[in-house]
C-alpha cells in the first residue's frame, strides 16, 4: 500500500540524541492512524520568530510576470529549493498591537494588547482553529517555545501568542522531552489517572454552588481542562490497541532525552521534528512554535562571523557596541557589517525552516500527496524593520498547498497594506472554521490560490 | 430575633453607603466642571491621535474623560499628565498648545486626582480565584507531607504580567497542559512520601503525619481512616470538611479496598485525588450573595495570612485559632503576624516578595555572565548576590526597622565570596552568609547590593538610564513614561559619557528634543552610581583598554595562536584610565555627588515616594492583584499609621493585614461606589 511507503524510522532521523524507551512500557496513547477519517486533512502551524529583519531583506531578487519566485534573494537563499512551495506577500501590517511588548501577543490575535487586564483583546487564529477540531485529535493543539535566554524570559506579554480568552494565554512547552510524552503518554498512568479524575470531579463539582459567581468562572477553567484531559484519554483508549498492534511504529517510537539540547539547532530541529511527528500521527493539527520570545537576547555567535545579541543586532543603525541595548563587550566595523550579522541570523532561521519544509516534503500522506501539501505553514513575527520597531512589512511567508486550496511559488505585491489578520481568516477557513473577521481584518484574504 | 437583627444590619449598611454617595456629591459637582473644561481641551489638543478614530497606544482620551471620577482610570491619567509634563506629548512636529493651554490642562488634571475625596469610596475589592503559584505549591506539599519535593522543577514557567509578582490572579492559569503536570505530580508526591517500604527517617516522619491513626483491633479501618482522611484533607482544603466530603472520601477508601488495594494503598489514592481537586490547587474563598462588602472568614483569613506571610499554607495554630473564631481579633492577630515573621518560613518575603519587586529573582538566572569568559562568574556567587539583598530585607523586617533603612543602612550579609569578589572587604572566611557592618556610606542600603547594580547593568557595561528608571519605577514607583514604540535605538554613546562632565551628559540628549524630556530627569540618577560598576565593584576610574601597534606604548602585551598566521601573533594593549565624575541630581533636584548624596536626596527629597512604594508593592503582593483606584483609601491609612510609629517594617506589615481589602471584599458585578 502505498500509504506505508514511508519510512517511520525517518520521522525520527533528526531526533539527535535520544534515549530508547523499554518498549513494552510505552504503549502509545495515539499515533498515526490511516483508519482514522480526518488523517490527510489539512495541517496548521504557525512558526514565530522575533525582533523583525533589516528592512529590504524579505523581497525576491527575481519574480516572473505575474509574481512566480524565480530567484530569492541572497538572505533568502536557504529556501531556493522550496521557492515552488512558498508565498511571500508584500506590504503586511497589523493596524493594532506592535513592538516587542504589544507585538507579540497580538500576532495572532489581531487586536491590540491591555498590559494592566492581560488581555490580548481576543482569541488567537490557532486557538479558534483548536476549539474547532477540539474532537478531532488527541490534543486540540501543541504550543511550543525554545527556552528563554535573557532578560524577558518570563516576561508574559512576550512569551504568549497564543489565547485561548482574550486574557488566558496557553502555556507553552519548552522541553522536547515533555512534548514526546504529552502525545505517547504510557498506558499505566492513564489508566489510574483515570481514577483519579473520576473521583475527584463529582467532589469539585460541588465546589460551583460555594463559591462567588466570579469565581466560578474560575473554577469554569478547571473543568475545562478536565475535560480536554478526559477527552485526551477517551481518545487514547479507543486508539491504543490499534496503536498496540502497529508494531512498525512502537518499534521504532524513541523518546528524546530529558531537558534541553545545548546546541540551539539541534534544539530547534528536534522541536519540527516533533512538529511533524505531531502531524503525522494526527496527535493534533495545529501548532504554534515560537522560535523565540518576542524580545530575545540570544547571542547567535555560532554562526560563523555573528556577535552579539540578536535584539542588539536588531538596531543595527548604531554599530558603536555603545548603546543601551549592547552588550558592552561587542561592537562592529560598520553599520553595514552590523546589519549583515543581523541578517544572518534571519538567514540561520530560514535554514531552518528550509528543515522542516524538506522533511515534509518528502513524507508521504496516505492520499499519495506529501505531508507539505497537505499542510499551511505561516513562518512570520510582528515586527518589520527591526531598528525602527516597524510596524508594517511584517515578515511574513507562507509555505504548502493547504491540501490543493493554494497555490504558491509566488511574491504577492501589495501596493496597499494587507491586514495579517486577513491572511489568519483565509488559513482558518481552510482549516474548516466558518469565520469571517478576525481583530482588525473584516475579510478574508483571497489571492493565496 | 435573629431575622430582625439582620435586617436592621443591612438597613444600617445601606445608610452607610447613601451617607458615602450624599458626600461625595459635593466632589461630583466639582468634577462634572473640571470634566467640562477640559474636554475641548483634549478634544483640540489629543484626539486626532487619542480619540475615536484613533487610538494610539490604545488610549481614546475623548471616551476616558467620561469616566467618571477620573482616578478610575488612575494610571492613564498619571501617563497623560508626565506626557504633558515632559512636553513628551503632543509629539514635536504635530500642533502644540499654548503655553497656557498646557498649563491649564495639567492644573486641572492633577487637581482632579489629587484632591480627590477617596473617602467617598467603599469598596475592597475582589480577589478572583486563583491557583497556588508553584512555589506556593511546592512549600504546601512540604509542610503537608513533612518532605520537600520541589515537584514543579518540569513545570511551565511561571509568566510575570504588570503586578510585578507571580502570585497575581490575572496571570495565574489553568490550562489543561497544567493539569497533566497536576495529576502527575499527585502520583509522584504519594510515590516518593508514602512509599509502601518506608526506609529513611523523612519516610518514618511523612508516615507519621498522615498515618495519625492506624488500624487495630480497638479501632477498626474504618474509624482509623475516617481520622487520617478528615485530618489530610481538612489541611489540604485548608478549613473544615463537610460532612459530604468526608463521606465522599471514605466511600473513595471504601472503593479502593474493595478493589483489593491494601488499607495504606487505598488512602493514598484518596489523598491523591486531594491533590489535583480544585480545593486544593486553588485558594478557594466562599461567595456571598451581597450588595455590600463582607468580611472573609476564620479560615479565609488564615490562608491570607500564610501565603502572604509565608508563601504555604497555615500551620496548626493558625487552624486552632480559626476553629476557635479568634484569628480576626486584631489582638490575636498581631500576636499571630509577630510570630510568623519570627519563624523561618516568613523568608518567603525576602526570598518571593522582595525578589519579584526589586528584581533581584533574576539574578543567576536571567542576568548572569558566561562563566567561560568571566571565571568569577559562579552560580555560588550568584546565589550569595541575591542571598544578600533576601537577607538584608528580612532583618528590616525581623528587627523592625524604618523604611529609609532599605536605601541607607550601616550593615549587609556577606560569606567570602562575595566579600572579596565584588566588595573588596577582607577578613570574611567561609561560605556562609554572615551580617557585617558597613562603614563605607556610599555602600550601605540596597542600591548598594551586587544584585542590584547588576540587574540595572547591561551585561558587561554599566547603563546609567536602566539605573536611573529602575530608582524613578522600581524604588519610587513614578515610572517615566514609556520610550515612543518607535524611537529606535538609543543613541547614546556610553563612550562619549565617559569624557564628558556633568552638564554635557545632561544635555546630551539635547540633539533631539523627543528624548530629552525624559532623559533629562532618568540619566543624572545613573550618572551618580557610576562608581558602581556593572556587578557592583567599585571603581574611581574607567579603564580603556585599546589595543596598540608598538610594545612602546603598551603597558600589556599578550601572545596568541591565529588560524590566519602560522607564527604566534603579540598584541599590544594599552590602558588609560579617567576619572570617574559621580555628579547627579533627581528631577527638578539639586545636583549631589555620588551613591551617598543620591541616597541623601532620596530620603529627603523623595521619601514619601518611597514610602507609598513600599506600602503598594506590599499590599499588592499580599493580595495577589494589582492596586486599583479604589485601594487607594488604604494605601493612605497605612501610610498614616506608619508616620505614627517611624515607619517600621513590622507597623507595615501588621497594618497590610489589618487593611480593609485584606480582610474584606466585594463581589465584582455589583460595583457601586
Amino acid at each position: 500500500m502505498k500509504s506505508r511507503t514511508f519510512s517511520r524510522r525517518a520521522i525520527l532521523q533528526g531526533v539527535g540524541a535520544t534515549v530508547a524507551l523499554p518498549l513494552l512500557d510505552v504503549i502509545p496513547a495515539f499515533a498515526q492512524s490511516p483508519l482514522l477519517p480526518d488523517a490527510g486533512k489539512n495541517r496548521l502551524a504557525y512558526l514565530y520568530f522575533p525582533n523583525g529583519i533589516p528592512r529590504g531583506i524579505w523581497y525576491p531578487e527575481k519574480t516572473g510576470s505575474s509574481g512566480e519566485l524565480i530567484k530569492l534573494n541572497e538572505w533568502m537563499s536557504p529556501l531556493e529549493p522550496f521557492k515552488g512551495d512558498i508565498i511571500i506577500p508584500s506590504n503586511v501590517w497589523t493596524p493594532e498591537g506592535n513592538g516587542h511588548v504589544d507585538g507579540t501577543p497580538t500576532w495572532l490575535t489581531g487586536h491590540d494588547y491591555d498590559a494592566r487586564a492581560v488581555n490580548a483583546g481576543g482569541v488567537s487564529a490557532d486557538q479558534i482553529v483548536a476549539r474547532h477540531l477540539r474532537d478531532q485529535t488527541l490534543l486540540p493543539s501543541l504550543e511550543l517555545s525554545t527556552k528563554g535566554e535573557g532578560y524577558f524570559s518570563n516576561s508574559l506579554p512576550r512569551n504568549a501568542i497564543s489565547w485561548s480568552a482574550p486574557d488566558r494565554p496557553m502555556t507553552r512547552e519548552i522541553e522536547p522531552r515533555t512534548i514526546f510524552d504529552r502525545m505517547f503518554s504510557t498506558q499505566s498512568s492513564v489508566n489510574s489517572n483515570r481514577t483519579v479524575m473520576d473521583s475527584v470531579l463529582a467532589d469539585a463539582r460541588s465546589l460551583s454552588k460555594v463559591v462567588s459567581v466570579e469565581d466560578s468562572l474560575r473554577l469554569d477553567e478547571y473543568f475545562e481542562a478536565i475535560r480536554a484531559l478526559e477527552r485526551r484519554i477517551e481518545f487514547s483508549e479507543r486508539q491504543s490497541t490499534e496503536m498496540a498492534n502497529d508494531r512498525a511504529l512502537t518499534d521504532t517510537l524513541v523518546a528524546p532525552a530529558p531537558g534541553i539540547p545545548a546546541d540551539h539547532q539541534s534544539y530547534v530541529r528536534l522541536m519540527m521534528d516533533l512538529m511533524i511527528l505531531a502531524f503525522q500521527s494526527n496527535a493534533t493539527r495545529v501548532i504554534t512554535f515560537m522560535l523565540d520570545h518576542g524580545q530575545s537576547n540570544r547571542y547567535f555567535n555560532f554562526i560563523p562571523e555573528v556577535e552579539g545579541t540578536w535584539h542588539a543586532l536588531s538596531h543595527y543603525q548604531n554599530a558603536s557596541g555603545m548603546t543601551e541595548d549592547d552588550d558592552g563587550s561587542t561592537s562592529w566595523e560598520s553599520v553595514a557589517q552590523k546589519r549583515d550579522m543581523y541578517a544572518e541570523v534571519v538567514r540561520w532561521h530560514h535554514t531552518q525552516v528550509a528543515y522542516l519544509l524538506d522533511r515534509m516534503k518528502n513524507i508521504q500522506e496516505p492520499d499519495g500527496n506529501s505531508l507539505l501539501y497537505n499542510s499551511m505553514i505561516l513562518f512570520g513575527g510582528g515586527i518589520g524593520d527591526g531598528n525602527e520597531h516597524d510596524a508594517s512589512h511584517l515578515p511574513t511567508l507562507l509555505a504548502g498547498r493547504g491540501g490543493g486550496t493554494i497555490n504558491p511559488g509566488r511574491f504577492i505585491e501589495h501596493s496597499e497594506q494587507t491586514d495579517l489578520g486577513s491572511i489568519h481568516v483565509a488559513l482558518m477557513q481552510r482549516m474548516g472554521v466558518p469565520i469571517e473577521r478576525l481583530g482588525t481584518a473584516q475579510t478574508a484574504y483571497t489571492r493565496l490560490i | 430575633m435573629i431575622g430582625a437583627k439582620n435586617s436592621n444590619k443591612v438597613k444600617l449598611q445601606l445608610f452607610v453607603v447613601t451617607v458615602l454617595l450624599m458626600s461625595g456629591i459635593g466632589a461630583r459637582g466639582q468634577e462634572a466642571e473640571v470634566v467640562h473644561e477640559l474636554e475641548p481641551l483634549l478634544a483640540k489638543n489629543c484626539a486626532a491621535c487619542h480619540g475615536p478614530e484613533t487610538q494610539t497606544a490604545g488610549i481614546n482620551l475623548t471616551s476616558l474623560i467620561r469616566e467618571a471620577p477620573l482616578v478610575k482610570n488612575l494610571e492613564t491619567w498619571r501617563r497623560v499628565i508626565s506626557a504633558l509634563e515632559v512636553g513628551k506629548m503632543p509629539p514635536p512636529g504635530a500642533p502644540q498648545p499654548t503655553v497656557a493651554a498646557r498649563a491649564r490642562m495639567l492644573d486641572l488634571l492633577r487637581n482632579d486626582i489629587e484632591n480627590f475625596d477617596f473617602s467617598t469610596i467603599d469598596n475592597p475589592g475582589f480577589e478572583l480565584m486563583r491557583r497556588l503559584t508553584h512555589t506556593e505549591y511546592d512549600n504546601t506539599i512540604r509542610d503537608l507531607f513533612g518532605v520537600r519535593l520541589d515537584v514543579t522543577e518540569r513545570f511551565p514557567v511561571e509568566l510575570i504580567g504588570n503586578s510585578g509578582f507571580e502570585n497575581s490572579s490575572n496571570t495565574l492559569f489553568l490550562q489543561s497542559s497544567l493539569m497533566e503536570r497536576y495529576i502527575g505530580a499527585a502520583q509522584t508526591i504519594v510515590d516518593l512520601a508514602l512509599p509502601a517500604e518506608p526506609i529513611t527517617a523523612a519516610h518514618f516522619r511523612t508516615r507519621e503525619l498522615i498515618y495519625t491513626k492506624i488500624p487495630d483491633s480497638i479501632v477498626s479501618e474504618k474509624e482509623a481512616s475516617e481520622i487520617v482522611l478528615s485530618n489530610f484533607l481538612s489541611q489540604a482544603y485548608r478549613r473544615p470538611l463537610i460532612d459530604e466530603e468526608l463521606l465522599a472520601a471514605t466511600q473513595q477508601f471504601t472503593l479502593a479496598r474493595s478493589n483489593g488495594l491494601s488499607y495504606e494503598s487505598s488512602i493514598k489514592q484518596v489523598i491523591q485525588a486531594a491533590l489535583i481537586s480544585p480545593k486544593f490547587l486553588l485558594r478557594v474563598e466562599s461567595g456571598r450573595e451581597s450588595l455590600v462588602s463582607y468580611q472573609i472568614n476564620e479560615w479565609e483569613l488564615a490562608s491570607r495570612l500564610s501565603y502572604f506571610l509565608w508563601a504555604t499554607m497555615p500551620d496548626r495554630e493558625l487552624f486552632d485559632l480559626a476553629a476557635e473564631g479568634r484569628l480576626s481579633d486584631p489582638i490575636v492577630m498581631e500576636q499571630q503576624v509577630s510570630r510568623m515573621l519570627r519563624d523561618e518560613k516568613a523568608n518567603t518575603l525576602g526570598d518571593v516578595f522582595a525578589a519579584q519587586w526589586l528584581g533581584f529573582h533574576n539574578v543567576g538566572t536571567r542576568i548572569w555572565l558566561d562563566p567561560i569568559d568571566n571565571p568569577w562568574c559562579t552560580d555560588s556567587l550568584m546565589t550569595a548576590m541575591r542571598d544578600e539583598t533576601s537577607m538584608f530585607f528580612m532583618s528590616l523586617v525581623r528587627d523592625n526597622l524604618p523604611i529609609r533603612t532599605l536605601i541607607d543602612a550601616d550593615f549587609t550579609y556577606v560569606n567570602e565570596e562575595l566579600a572579596t569578589t565584588l566588595y573588596n572587604i577582607e577578613g570574611v572566611v567561609g561560605d556562609h552568609m554572615r551580617r557585617i557592618e558597613v562603614s563605607d556610606s556610599n555602600r550601605g542600603g540596597i542600591l548598594g547590593h551586587a544584585s542590584i547594580l547588576a540587574l540595572t547593568s547591561n551585561y558587561t557595561t554599566t547603563s546609567p538610564v536602566k539605573r536611573g528608571v529602575y530608582v524613578l519605577d522600581t524604588i519610587l514607583g513614578t515610572p517615566p513614561p514609556e520610550p515612543p514604540p518607535n524611537v529606535g535605538v538609543l543613541s547614546q554613546e556610553l563612550q562619549e559619557m565617559r569624557e564628558m562632565s556633568f552638564r554635557e551628559k545632561v544635555e546630551m540628549h539635547s540633539s533631539n528634543e523627543y528624548c530629552r524630556g525624559c532623559h533629562s530627569r532618568i540619566d543624572p540618577i545613573g550618572f551618580s552610581m557610576e562608581n558602581f560598576s556593572f556587578f557592583g565593584q567599585w571603581r574611581d576610574t574607567y579603564d580603556f583598554r585599546v589595543r596598540v601597534d608598538s610594545e612602546e606604548e603598551a603597558d600589556e602585551s599578550i601572545v596568541i595562536n591565529t588560524e590566519s598566521s602560522p607564527e604566534p601573533v603579540t598584541i599590544h594593549f594599552k590602558t588609560t584610565k579617567r576619572r570617574i565624575s559621580s555628579q547627579g541630581s533627581l528631577p527638578d533636584g539639586e545636583v549631589f555627588d555620588g551613591p551617598s548624596g543620591l541616597k541623601q536626596a532620596l530620603l529627603k527629597d523623595r521619601y514619601e515616594d518611597l514610602v507609598r512604594q513600599v506600602v503598594s508593592r506590599m499590599l499588592s503582593y499580599s493580595l495577589g492583584r494589582q492596586l486599583e483606584y479604589y485601594d487607594e483609601p488604604a494605601v493612605r491609612s497605612i501610610i498614616a499609621a506608619l508616620e505614627e510609629n517611624e515607619f517600621s517594617f513590622q507597623t507595615l506589615i501588621q497594618k497590610v493585614v489589618a487593611s480593609y481589602p485584606f480582610r474584606y471584599k466585594k463581589n465584582l458585578h455589583r460595583e457601586i461606589h
